[in-house]
């Protein structure tokens, strides 16, 4: 299975860390130059990831996992307003980026007081279109009791942060709550290190399921065919291409690039054989799901 | 004994390496022996029970749930959906000899285990969740395996569906150890799988990557630069510029070669299977051998073949040219200079598999005295041979060509056309200190603008190098014999080199 990682690195001789990628089978997925320094994100499948880390520590660069690297991770905040928003959503969805995540700030904001927070079947959607959910909370257990329970429905892997230090649920990371500016201090550190383990821990899981049924063409892989048969890399932005665990969201309008997408060729079929392709209901994006090999029939 | 060699069933009285296969390995170019050990490889109790919907693949917990689950597979193929509903889909009925209990539990997605309907012990039911909830079964949290295949199928089941078979899955593995042999010595037991050389299969739609190839290998021989667990690769034709001809997943045995770079030329041979990449062309796979591949470290080798062999006969005569081209039963025409001691410059179809899928090449002869022997430096100047071959060709090619952009009567040089910018890698090396002897070739090193030139003098001189550059700008990197005869050379010609040994 695909992993992502980091080279980081000088722009002397970097080229040989690039071509050593594509020799082992490897998808250079972006590279960002910073005048004499440069990042290489990249996929690979592991077995030669030390021979690469060698040549890396020659060049005098390091390469580093980037675990969240093919992960679009949704932070919900119970509202829009000031006491929930920006502190620590921003915060924790900084953190996740470092760690390689698309992270997606949802913001809901039904009815009026403790009732803002509804999650109603559009929420639900939009919140399952990721791959992991961080729902950050404020002060209140009797309040974050009441919204763990609207939660129970969500069948993605989440998270439940708030100010309490402890309380009644195994997915639960707490000093965190409303804050009145950036979370820099040591302690501070470690609750968002705290959330990233727990939040390694559950996905893990979902890995390894997907791995034991994996669709016959990896994420990466589509990504990759997409962006040269589109021509959209470098044109749409950074990342108009965000990875999932098994599947991809594309930020174009469906109704205009819809059959374009199922026609994109993958060996000696199309996109359209391999997933099914929807409207997202987040921004007018497409969401692809890849199909596993059960799914398509195989064994 | 019964053995086998190179895949091919083989019996001997012998029960050593050298006396079998007729030859000592050495640690340098060893074989190696496969021996089979087999084994019933259970893959975690894990079992595939069929429906009318299709398989389902659970893996299994190891709990007293499972235990009752393996000991009454008979009980439960047969059984029809009882009911489905929004979190789990439930196939019975059967008795069950457990406590009823109201608790409630929490069930993750997927999650395979034994309940009750309607709290009756004689209304034991197998459930398949679709969805994690918080409920009551019936029974003690009686989770014994999960769902890791064909989960949509639970999506899909009605109330007439049914479990048709219930088989553990098990598989019989072979296991090799492979046994690295360096001498002859080597004992050879009953069944062993002596590999001594690797095959290859060759792609015709890759006409020059082949070509590439057959020309590393012209010895037989193929040499390991790099080892890693997904390829091994040669480096000895690093720098050769090749087009893009097929861009192919390269699967487990693949040939290919990396076509851009600073490691193209490089021939790649992988382990695994790999995504296909547009810097590589893969041109053949390994139809024998890969195994002994896998075993070699870097500067080992191995034999090698294909069942082309190379059809090249630039520097040859137009006598040895008909030799080899009637080895390989395809039409031989002399063209140009056609005596049995003309030396062929040209060769058309240039390709051995354009010339096979012709069935007929033509090769042109010139007079031997128009082709020179060049004695080439590398122990001085490994780095501008490296660039001298490159640019005449004779990195591939046993015959090398010049192209001549300055010739004049009354000037005592000749100068041919370089690469200005791989002569940007020319660093200074070997150059005259004293004198610039007649005959010695020089090429402008990287401390000049016209880097990469080449050039020959026809006298001695104490002043300026080959090229016409200063001492310190030139590198010597051969020496022709006889220069005399390129008196008569002019502008726009050609002249061709032959390596001298």
């Amino acid at each position: 299975m695909f992993k992502m990682y980091v080279f980081k690195g000088g722009t002397y001789r970097h080229d040989e860390i690039i071509e050593k990628i594509e020799d082992l089978g490897g998808i250079v997925m972006q590279k960002t130059p910073m005048q004499t320094e440069i990042d290489i994100t990249f996929a690979l499948q592991a077995p030669d990831l030390d021979n690469l880390k060698e040549l890396a520590k020659k060049l005098k660069g390091d390469i580093l996992e980037i675990p969240f690297g093919d992960m679009e991770i949704a932070i919900v905040s119970p509202s829009l307003s000031r006491h929930h928003l920006p502190h620590p959503v921003c915060d924790i969805s900084e953190f996740l980026r470092r760690y390689g995540a698309t992270t997606n700030i949802v913001g809901l904001a039904r009815g009026y007081g403790k009732t803002i927070f509804q999650i109603k079947d559009i929420e639900k959607k939009m919140i399952e279109e990721h791959d992991a959910a961080i729902f950050s909370y404020g002060l209140f257990s009797d309040c974050i009791v009441l919204k763990e329970k609207e939660t129970k429905e969500i069948s993605t892997s989440y998270i439940i942060c708030g100010g309490p230090s402890k309380m009644p649920f195994d997915n639960y990371i707490g000093n965190i709550g409303r804050k009145g500016g950036r979370m820099r201090s040591a302690a501070e550190i470690a609750t968002l290190e705290e959330l990233k383990e727990m939040l390694l821990e559950k996905i893990e899981k979902t890995r390894e399921s997907i791995e034991k049924d994996p669709p016959p063409y990896a994420p990466v892989y589509i990504k990759r065919a997409l962006e040269e048969q589109l021509g959209i890399k470098g044109t749409l932005g950074d990342n108009p291409v965000v990875l999932h665990l098994n599947g991809l969201r594309i930020k174009l309008p469906y109704n205009i690039y819809y059959n374009k997408i199922c026609d994109v060729k993958i060996g000696n079929v199309t996109l359209g054989d391999l997933s099914r392709i929807n409207k997202s209901y987040m921004n007018d994006t497409i969401l692809v799901r890849l199909l596993s090999e059960s799914e398509l029939g195989g064994e | 004994m019964n053995i086998m060699l190179d895949s091919n069933p083989t019996k001997t009285d012998k029960n050593t390496i050298e006396k079998i296969i007729g030859y000592a390995p050495t640690p340098d170019m060893p074989i190696i022996i496969e021996r089979k050990t087999t084994k019933d490889v259970t893959i975690k109790n894990t079992y595939d029970i069929t429906t009318t919907k299709g398989i389902l693949r659970i893996e299994t917990y190891n709990n007293e749930y499972y235990q009752f689950f393996k000991n009454n597979i008979e009980k439960f193929e047969g059984l029809n959906i009882q009911w489905t509903d929004k979190n789990t889909v439930n196939f019975g009925t059967f008795p069950v000899n457990s406590d009823v209990t109201r608790k409630q539990f929490d069930y993750e997605s997927y999650d395979v285990l034994f309940g009750l309907s309607g709290f009756d012990k004689s209304q034991g039911v197998i459930i398949f969740v679709k969805k994690g909830y918080i409920g009551n079964n019936g029974l003690e949290k009686g989770v014994f395996g999960k769902v890791v295949k064909g989960k949509h199928l639970l999506f899909e089941m009605e109330s007439s569906d049914k479990i048709i078979k219930i088989e553990k899955r098990q598989v019989r593995s072979e296991i090799f150890d492979y046994k690295i042999v360096t001498s002859g010595n080597e004992l050879v037991q009953e069944n062993d799988h002596i590999i001594t050389k690797v095959v290859v299969d060759l792609d015709e739609n890759c006409p020059y990557t082949c070509e590439h190839f057959l020309f590393l290998t012209a010895n037989g021989i193929f040499e390991i630069t790099e080892s890693l667990n997904t390829y091994c690769k040669n480096a000895s034709l690093k720098g050769v510029t090749l087009p893009n001809e097929q861009t192919k997943l390269r699967s487990k045995g693949s040939l290919s070669v990396r076509i851009s770079g600073k490691e193209e030329g490089c021939v790649y041979i992988y382990f695994n299977d790999s995504i296909e990449d547009k810097t590589h062309t893969v041109f053949g796979n390994v139809i024998k051998g890969l195994e002994l591949l896998q075993q070699l470290k870097p500067k080992q080798k191995t034999k090698i073949s294909s069942s082309i062999m190379r059809i090249n006969t630039l520097g040859l005569t137009q006598l040895q040219a008909e030799k080899l081209v009637k080895k390989s039963g395809i039409e031989h025409i002399r063209v140009g200079n056609a005596s049995d001691d003309a030396i062929i410059i040209r060769q058309d179809p240039e390709l051995t598999l354009d010339a096979i899928k012709k069935n007929s090449i033509a090769t042109e002869g010139v007079d031997p005295k128009n082709v020179f022997k060049v004695q080439l430096y590398e122990d001085v100047a490994p780095n501008t041979v490296r660039y001298f071959k490159i640019i005449t060709g004779l990195k591939t090619r046993a015959l090398g060509r010049l192209s001549v952009i300055f010739a004049h009567e009354e000037v005592d040089m000749i100068l041919f056309t370089g690469d200005t910018k791989l002569g940007g890698d020319l660093i200074p090396e070997n150059h005259p200190t004293n004198i610039v002897k007649a005959g010695d070739i020089g090429v402008t090193n990287m401390a000049s603008r016209q880097k990469g030139t080449v050039g020959v003098r026809f006298n001695d001189n104490d002043e300026y190098g080959p090229t016409g550059e200063d001492f310190s700008h030139t590198n010597i990197v051969a020496h022709i014999e006889n220069i005399g005869a390129l008196s008569s050379i002019k502008d726009n010609d050609t002249i061709y080199l032959l390596l001298d040994g």
